[in-house]
């Protein structure tokens, strides 16, 4: 007993003395386990999380390498949009669904097939078959489905039916714009007009706005289609232009084509007449003669030109093709057409100065335009006295439609250099007006055209209410050694409101033939003049102008009184 | 056995960090998961105003417009509205191109 009492002491001598070590193991234990407890808890928690919160979150199939790879491709920005002044959409790009199938996972070839035939009538059911039932991985089903359409087939809820989105180029106002919008490839590269020489802002999805309004493109398109086909000519041109600020606001070249399917149009259809073609143009030049005379001679309207006899100049002869025969004052010249009158204009102006005046205008240097096709003037290689009389009435010398209506612009004006432009900045044109001619001389431009409209050989462009001016052009078509009087180019400029325009109107059409109703005559005057008279029609209702006031109507023109009245 | 009150205070503190911690992350991937959807929606907005967008250009388009109006509508297009002259007056509409060109929001009138 007392051994064992001895024991217990000791022992607890021993507890005593080691109690320490063990509060220390104990400690270290405590440690360890909530250690350990902590560890397994974030475990438990991560592993709660990631079946019962995350669990619905269902992977991508490892075995679908198409769907992966579409996934891995960046989100690239869809093409920048194309709009007109007035925000009218002309170009944008869409994502549009192209349908493929994977065999390998449709079940049911058969039905599937003829589902899908039901959903895209034009589809052969036995070919549909074949590919479903091929040992391939992919084939295509059908290439740019709409929206409503591919509804239907994720409606199938078939698994072997996927899609693939590629951007595809839309243009809503179809061939309206073609040749000035241009045109992209399938890769979304722009080949032609806006779409090429802008190409990389519209890459980056910026989107343009241009300076055309696709109510008057319409218009003018129609016009100049109607043109064509009434007598029965190769093709046709027109453009209508902002006066003060060289805005293009419609530029048609016609035959156009579709953009969607540029590829298929031929060369004649692409061809942009508007700023590729160069034309002679014959009188519409008169404008720019007789400004360069009426602004280096300071004479009275009444100065008179002996058109009796044609013109020698070294071996050329100058004849008048509407022969009046007699001496003519400088409105009855503008109005009647005179070559020999004009000639004689530009003998007196002198080769210096016209060719200064003509450069001014910007008719002899290649176009300053934002899109990339466009051509130089065709004009005398060495330029002789001979060169300076043709080029007084259009001849020797051949411009783009926008040449002419940028120039036309430039006179009536009020005389300032105006740049033609596509694109609408949005700002207010601050730089400094160059001025080419006086005020004086573009309001005389003015009252000729008007004159012209009003009596001479542009009155088919007459509206009832709304004053226009105009001058015709009629020009034989140069081949060979020569030119051919049957093939012609029969133009028409147009400035409205008259006294104080606003816009240029250019059409020219492309070997016109006469027809009864023009009595056989496929001049300017007959072809263009009214298509002219019809897009200003046109353009008044658009832009809602209001006819001039009928109590202010003169009864006479001012310039009338320089005008013979035949006998 | 006796817990410590610093012990006990650790526990605590490490519990409610976790909580907190597993709150925080189920919040942010709330958060995210709503962004993507958001992400997504607006992707599907976008591209549902464009396809609307052209659909409406192509349904505006001067040229099938026309044709509709000279389909349904008893009046020739190419017809300058010149006896709607009174009819402007009487509205306030303008007389001549300046002020009706400036109604046009075009710009300064020469």
């Amino acid at each position: 007993m007392m051994f064992y009492r001895q024991m217990r002491r000791n022992a607890s001598k021993i507890a005593g003395d080691r109690s320490a070590a063990l509060e220390l193991a104990r400690g270290r234990l405590v440690v360890m386990s909530s250690f350990f407890a902590i560890i397994y808890m974030i475990l438990a928690a991560r592993a709660f999380d990631l079946t019962l919160i995350q669990g619905h979150i269902i992977p991508p199939h490892e075995d679908a390498p198409i769907a992966a790879m579409a996934e891995a491709q960046p989100e690239v920005m869809p093409r920048g949009r194309i709009f007109d002044r007035n925000g009218r959409l002309i170009a944008t790009s869409m994502k549009m669904a192209s349908l493929y199938a994977d065999p390998a996972l449709i079940s049911d070839p058969d039905t599937t097939a003829r589902t899908l035939v039901k959903i895209f009538p034009d589809l052969n059911y036995g070919n549909i078959l074949k590919h479903l039932q091929s040992n391939k991985r992919f084939t295509w089903i059908k290439r740019n489905i709409d929206p409503a359409a591919q509804m239907a087939v994720m409606e199938i809820g078939e698994p072997g039916l996927a899609f693939e989105y590629e951007e595809k180029r839309i243009y809503p106002q179809k061939n309206s714009l073609a040749h000035l919008v241009g045109y992209t490839n399938v890769d979304g590269q722009g080949l032609a007009g806006i779409e090429r020489s802008f190409n990389n802002l519209l890459a980056k999805g910026e989107d343009i706005t241009l300076t055309v309004d696709v109510r008057l493109q319409h218009a003018l398109r129609r016009e100049v289609a109607r043109s064509i086909s009434d007598f029965n000519a190769n093709a046709g041109t027109g453009v209508i232009m902002d006066v003060q600020t060289g805005e293009v606001l419609a530029g048609v070249s016609m035959p156009d084509f579709n953009p969607h399917e540029a590829g298929h149009a031929d060369d004649q259809s692409r061809f942009n007449r508007l700023t590729l073609g160069v034309y002679e143009l014959g009188s519409v030049f008169k404008i720019f003669s007789t400004a360069a005379f009426l602004e280096t001679h300071d004479v009275p309207m009444s100065t008179t030109f002996d058109a009796r006899e044609s013109l020698h100049v070294g071996r050329h002869t100058i004849s008048d093709y509407h022969a009046e025969d007699r001496i003519m004052t400088i409105p009855e010249v503008f109005m009647y057409s005179s070559n020999i009158g004009s000639a004689m204009m530009g003998q007196a102006v002198g080769t210096d100065r016209l060719q200064k005046f003509y450069a001014d205008l910007g008719l002899l240097s290649a176009l300053d335009f934002e899109i990339s096709e466009s051509a130089s003037p065709l004009v005398p290689a060495i330029w002789r006295d001979i060169n300076t009389v043709t080029a007084s009435f259009g001849h020797g010398i051949a411009v783009t439609p926008v040449h002419v209506a940028t120039a036309v612009a430039s006179t009536v004006n009020g005389g300032y250099q105006v740049h033609p432009t596509l694109i609408r900045s949005g700002i207010e044109n601050v730089s400094v007006k160059t001025r080419i001619m006086s005020e004086k001389t573009s309001a005389q431009i003015r009252d000729l055209l008007e004159l012209t409209v009003e009596e001479g050989t542009g009155g088919k462009a007459k509206v009832t209410g709304y004053a226009i001016g105009g001058k015709t052009g009629t020009a034989e078509k140069s081949i060979a050694g020569g030119y051919d009087r049957k093939k012609l180019i029969s133009s028409f400029v147009g400035v409205f409101p008259a006294t104080a325009p606003r816009y240029v109107i250019f059409i020219a059409i492309d070997e016109p033939q006469g027809n009864s109703k023009s009595f056989g005559y496929a001049t300017g005057g007959w072809v263009a003049a009214p298509a002219v008279g019809r897009v200003v029609a046109s353009m008044v209702s658009i832009l809602g102008v209001a006819p001039k006031d009928p109590s202010s109507v003169q009864n006479a023109h001012p310039l009338k009184r320089y005008i013979a009245v035949k006998g | 056995m006796k817990i410590k009150l610093k012990t006990l205070l650790v526990w605590v503190i490490a519990i409610s960090a976790g909580v907190v911690l597993l709150y925080t992350s189920q919040s942010v991937q709330k958060a995210e998961a709503e962004l993507k959807a958001l992400n997504t929606e607006l992707a599907q907005e976008n591209e549902l105003q464009r396809v609307l967008e052209a659909e409406w250009a192509f349904l505006t388009a001067p040229e099938r417009l026309e044709s509709l109006a000279e389909r349904y509508l008893d009046r020739r297009i190419d017809e300058p509205a010149v006896a709607s002259r009174a009819v402007l007056e009487e509205t306030g509409g303008s007389v001549y191109h300046d002020a009706s060109f400036s109604m046009m929001g075009e710009g300064s009138a020469p």
